[in-house]
């Protein structure tokens, strides 16, 4: 299987839920992993695919909504909760805190799929965004600290000429410091690097 | 998990329990009243006695005093101090030497004194024992309608609970026979068919169609299996007690409760307890109905009459909403409540039922809801027992 293929994890309490999934989505096509318990998928080593967790709910020890807290910022795949007894707060709670989708049991195996295949275009999505901050910085990283400074004049639209007023430097320096910006940051013109600037959150 | 839930759903026998604490209780004050009027018969006797002792013993003081403590223990204070009475005359008239000689004053002031006091202390000994055993009873009849409350709260959290856990344990095995068919219809359209996993998929479905299936077998027989315990009960008393156990919810929700008992009502078999469950419910949907009135009284009748030779109605009307659907709420899990279950009315109607009586609904109508507002003419539950339920099936 190559590296992009995605991968639904299935966290469920009840075997035979755990049993019809697998059978469901690796009949799909989807690599399956399922767990018993949060634990289980907390110690599961995940590969680095663009992946999906269908939880349930209510889970020995730690609940489906307490998982999706712990796990709430890393790069965690888009949650589809799955229950048996859904009330209203707590499928409030899952929603807002950013599950992509709330099913009742029994559910309907082609919102199911439906609900997993917009699950996984979402964590691809994220995932590619993810890549790409990742490589922002890494990039912003590189620059000196005086390019650092630079940098917000050059966004604002300032001519080198203001920029080297406000810095207290020569014009012929700002020039060559503006040109490191411009490599380092890889951007093919000043439009492309105010862009950067932009989702890296400097103006 | 789900059968012992199920299981709490009957705790009205020890209501009857608390109803028959109660009825003693009540019966015994009565009486009291009533002996009073012996007691100081009693004092008369036992002066009487004294007097006819006092001669041959010569020893009238004593036979006297025997009197008195006898009359205060039995009978309290008042007999006491009438033996007191009788006893100071008696010996004043019989046993002084002479009515009229003062010889010896002193002692005979002296021995009205320890009269007195004898019938006193005595009296009070009686009647502080008396007021600790009362307030002992009063006590146990608090805790014991405390227990009933409660396990009438009990039983109202377990239907909620109770609906939960049939929902979660049916809807498991649901989701994967769902799962299952669309896995055995993917597999079978694979090119090629994967018949091997096809194969696995629907034996699935049907292990874990049996399981639901199985789940509502056990719930099927739960219901059958309260088998009937049968008594010759007067249905009048058991719409007391259930009357007397939801008397506080109806003062506190200001429900004005009429009763139309036909006094010469024949008795009937059933089960107390169940009929209990059946009233109460009933009485417990008027009341929630009448939830939101507030622009005419809230009032709720209870009615039971002998309906032929050969039958029993009782009747429950309420000046509620009313209901939409007349047929509905007879099915289980149909509910129009927000945190009911919809399985009230349904237990109802196999109780009544089981007893061999029918369990029916019909809009108020009667006299006193007309001519008060078009909307929410209320809704009449009623249900029928034969006279003959004796040979009912079981």
């Amino acid at each position: 299987m190559s590296k992009d293929d995605p991968i639904v994890y299935v966290l469920d309490d009840d075997y035979r839920v755990r049993e019809s999934l697998t059978s469901l989505l690796s009949s799909v096509g989807f690599r399956v992993e399922v767990f018993a318990s949060a634990a289980e998928y907390l110690k599961f080593q995940k590969p680095d695919s663009p992946a999906c967790l269908i939880l349930d709910l209510q889970l020995p020890g730690m609940s489906g909504l307490d998982l999706q807290r712990e796990i709430a910022g890393d790069d965690a795949p888009a949650i589809v909760f799955v229950t048996g007894h859904g009330d209203v707060p707590s499928s409030v709670r899952a929603m807002k805190a950013g599950a992509l989708e709330f099913l009742l049991k029994p559910f309907d195996d082609q919102e199911l799929l439906r609900a997993i295949d917009a699950a996984i275009a979402q964590d691809r999505e994220a995932r590619l965004k993810r890549a790409e901050m990742a490589e922002l910085r890494r990039r912003y990283a590189l620059l000196t600290p005086r390019e650092r400074e630079v940098l917000p004049f050059v966004v604002a639209g300032l001519l080198n000429k203001q920029t080297a007023a406000e810095l207290g430097n020569s014009e012929i320096t700002i020039q060559v410091h503006r040109g490191q910006v411009m490599r380092k940051m890889a951007a093919s013109s000043l439009a492309d690097l105010v862009k950067m600037a932009g989702k890296l959150g400097i103006s | 998990m789900l059968f012992d839930t199920l299981s709490v759903l009957w705790p009205m026998a020890s209501r009857s329990d608390t109803m028959k604490n109660y009825r003693a209780y009540r019966s015994k004050l009565a009486m009291s009243k009533h002996s009073r009027l012996k007691y100081y018969g009693l004092a008369v006797i036992a002066c009487a006695v004294a007097v006819a002792l006092a001669g041959p013993l010569d020893a009238p003081s004593s036979c006297f005093l025997l009197a008195i403590i006898v009359s205060s223990l039995f009978g309290g204070t008042g007999p006491g101090l009438l033996a007191v009475g009788l006893s100071a005359i008696a010996f004043n008239f019989l046993f002084l030497p002479s009515p009229l000689s003062l010889s010896s004053p002193s002692s005979h002031y002296l021995r009205f004194g320890v009269f007195v006091v004898t019938a006193l202390a005595t009296s009070q000994l009686v009647e502080t024992k008396r007021r600790i055993e009362e307030s002992r009873r009063r006590i146990e009849e608090a805790l014991s309608s405390t227990q009933a409350r409660l396990s009438r709260a009990t039983q109202i959290a377990t239907v909620a609970e109770l609906a939960a856990s049939i929902a979660h344990e049916v809807s498991q095995p649901l989701s994967a026979v769902v799962a299952n068919g669309r896995a055995c219809i993917q597999w079978l359209s694979a090119e090629p068919a994967d018949l091997a996993n096809a194969k696995v998929a629907a034996e699935r479905i049907i292990r874990d169609g049996k399981a639901a299936g199985e789940v509502v077998q056990h719930m099927r027989a739960l219901f059958k299996k309260t088998a009937l315990e049968r008594a010759a009960l007067n249905v009048n008393e058991v719409i007391e007690e259930v009357l007397s156990l939801i008397h506080d919810e109806t003062v506190r929700k200001r429900i004005v409760v009429e009763t139309d008992l036909e006094k010469r009502l024949p008795q009937t078999l059933g089960d107390r307890v169940q009929l209990q469950q059946v009233i109460f419910n009933l009485l417990l949907n008027g009341i929630e109905a009448m939830e939101s009135v507030a622009d005419r009284p809230k009032k709720l009748i209870i009615r039971s009459k002998a309906q032929s030779s050969n039958a029993i109605l009782v009747e429950v009307r309420d000046h509620g909403a009313g209901v939409a659907d007349s047929d509905k709420v007879f099915e289980a899990f149909y509910t129009t409540k927000e945190k009911g279950m919809g399985m009230g009315l349904s237990i109802c109607r196999s109780i009544v039922e089981a007893h061999g009586g029918q369990l029916g609904i019909s809009p108020s109508q009667g006299p006193e809801f007309q001519g008060q507002g078009s909307q929410g003419p209320g809704t009449t539950f009623f249900f029928t027992l034969p006279l003959g339920a004796m040979n009912s099936n079981e």
